[in-house]
């Protein structure tokens, strides 16, 4: 029973940074992005690649989060900006553009990638700390930095920023960056599971909408907590109930949401 | 020259016509009101010098064209604006909200410091209420904060819609008083849109109605 909470907590983490990536998206641009699943495979395949170059995961791991930070904010400047009302729907636009091009650089042929945490129940403390420190850098950079301010106020009140002269274009490109970040940590976390290829996001992304609900996508603490959840209630219903259970859990999650949100065990922040 | 030169302003919201040709010339540390009734188009005319309403005509803001510009670029050439909604940040601090407004400045942005503690000798209220959120304030000390944040970005021109609004007749005369002393001090044009003239008119050097979308004297 342990054992297989341990191991819950394992996708959990995966599901909690592609959870938080999401918050962030919707705090400060008002979007879900359907494609951060897809960005997050991306930084996967970029951090393939440098290992495979020959770096060691430990350096190709922060290279990675770089390059995820930069392909993020390149995607809402070159495709979110001019979106208006129909940003929704380009986020859908970008999945399908990106997932083409993934598949038309890698293929679709399922790739080993490199695992570096030990196995067994203690070896799910490498994901939680890698997903640990991304919460921590964010929460560095959005709390206490000069950008993090722009960021917050944007999210605050947007007229009020652009009053006082904040460019709420390049705001939201950074906020795009970093839930790449997030979003990429959850790439590099579920490779080694799955397997690398361009549809490996899909189910993650699912539990992921899950658990960013948790928290009304505006609570990354309780998107983090939701995701951990998640993980460690599909592991369980897959493994004592029946093993395609698991897939139903994001939805019963989804379902139960009112019922939590009356209890006030979320509290939505504006 | 300096200052404010505003010349057959036109502005409106889709078919109708709000200003039909505002002229206004304000020099460095001159306090100027715009008085009017409700619905006489002041909101309007400060919205149209800020950017938030698009607008004919000429703009000028220290000799530098404005107009057409996205509000967060005309803030970055010199104008502050306080709307009647006050706009604080309100789940972040009052020291936040007046750090964000330095973001108006050009890069570097150095003495932020030195301008807090300036908005703090204009508004000691903010000083008590630092770490606070600017959410708990009352909705006066929300306007003087959003004053304070216009003021981090060293405006050249500082637009204040109403800004005795939720204020006390008292407090609204220490306002004016403040008013014209931040016009001397950081050299700014200040126009001031009100509906009622007394408070105001004391420390403007020039009052003007807003009459049919155009300026009288």
């Amino acid at each position: 029973m342990i054992g297989q909470v341990v191991h819950g907590l394992g996708s959990g983490a995966v599901y909690a940074a592609l959870a938080l990536a999401l918050v962030l998206v919707h705090r400060f641009t008002g979007v879900v992005n359907f494609a951060q699943g897809e960005l997050a495979m991306v930084s996967a395949y970029v951090a393939w690649q440098l290992v495979e170059a020959g770096l060691s995961y430990w350096v190709a791991l922060p290279l990675t989060m770089v390059v995820a930070f930069a392909a993020g904010a390149l995607a809402q400047r070159l495709v979110m900006r001019r979106a208006g009302d129909a940003a929704l729907i380009m986020t859908i636009g970008l999945y399908v553009l990106v997932h083409a091009l993934a598949a038309q650089i890698w293929t679709s042929a399922l790739r080993a990638f490199p695992d570096p945490f030990p196995g067994g129940p203690l070896g799910v403390a490498g994901p939680l700390a890698v997903v640990g420190a991304v919460l921590a850098l964010l929460y560095l950079v959005i709390r206490h930095s000069g950008a993090g301010l722009t960021l917050r106020a944007v999210a605050a009140d947007p007229r009020a920023a652009r009053l006082a002269g904040i460019r709420v274009g390049r705001v939201h490109a950074l906020g795009w960056g970093l839930a790449a970040v997030a979003g990429a940590a959850s790439g590099v976390l579920v490779a080694p599971v799955v397997f690398l290829e361009p549809g490996m996001m899909g189910d993650a992304l699912v539990s992921a909408l899950a658990a960013a609900a948790v928290g009304g996508f505006a609570n990354p603490v309780a998107a983090v907590a939701g995701g951990l959840l998640i993980g460690v209630a599909e592991t369980l219903a897959g493994t004592y109930l029946w093993a395609d259970l698991r897939v139903v859990v994001p939805l019963a999650v989804l379902l139960a949401l009112p019922a939590v949100r009356a209890a006030g065990l979320t509290r939505v922040r504006a | 020259m300096s200052g404010l030169e505003v010349g057959g302003l036109r502005a409106g919201y889709g078919a109708v016509r709000v200003l039909h040709g505002v002229d206004l010339v304000a020099g460095e540390r001159e306090v100027v009101v715009v008085l009017g009734p409700n619905g006489a188009g002041k909101t309007t005319l400060l919205r149209a010098l800020s950017g938030l309403v698009a607008a004919r005509g000429v703009v000028r803001v220290g000799g530098t064209p404005v107009l057409g510009l996205a509000p967060e670029e005309i803030a970055r050439r010199g104008v502050g604006h306080v709307t009647e909604e006050r706009g604080v940040f309100k789940p972040l601090t009052v020291e936040e909200n007046l750090r964000a407004g330095a973001f108006a400045r050009p890069w570097p942005r150095r003495g932020v410091d030195d301008d807090l503690a300036r908005v703090f000798t204009y508004f000691p209220v903010l000083q008590a209420h630092l770490r606070q959120p600017a959410g708990t304030l009352s909705g006066g000390e929300q306007g003087l904060l959003a004053i304070g944040r216009a003021l981090m970005g060293r405006p050249k021109v500082l637009l204040l819609d109403e800004p005795s609004r939720g204020l006390s007749p008292g407090l609204t005369g220490r306002l004016f008083q403040t008013l014209a002393a931040v016009a001397g001090r950081e050299g700014a044009t200040i126009v001031v849109a009100e509906q009622h003239a007394r408070a105001a008119s004391l420390v403007a050097h020039r009052v003007h109605t807003l009459d049919g979308g155009r300026l009288a004297a």
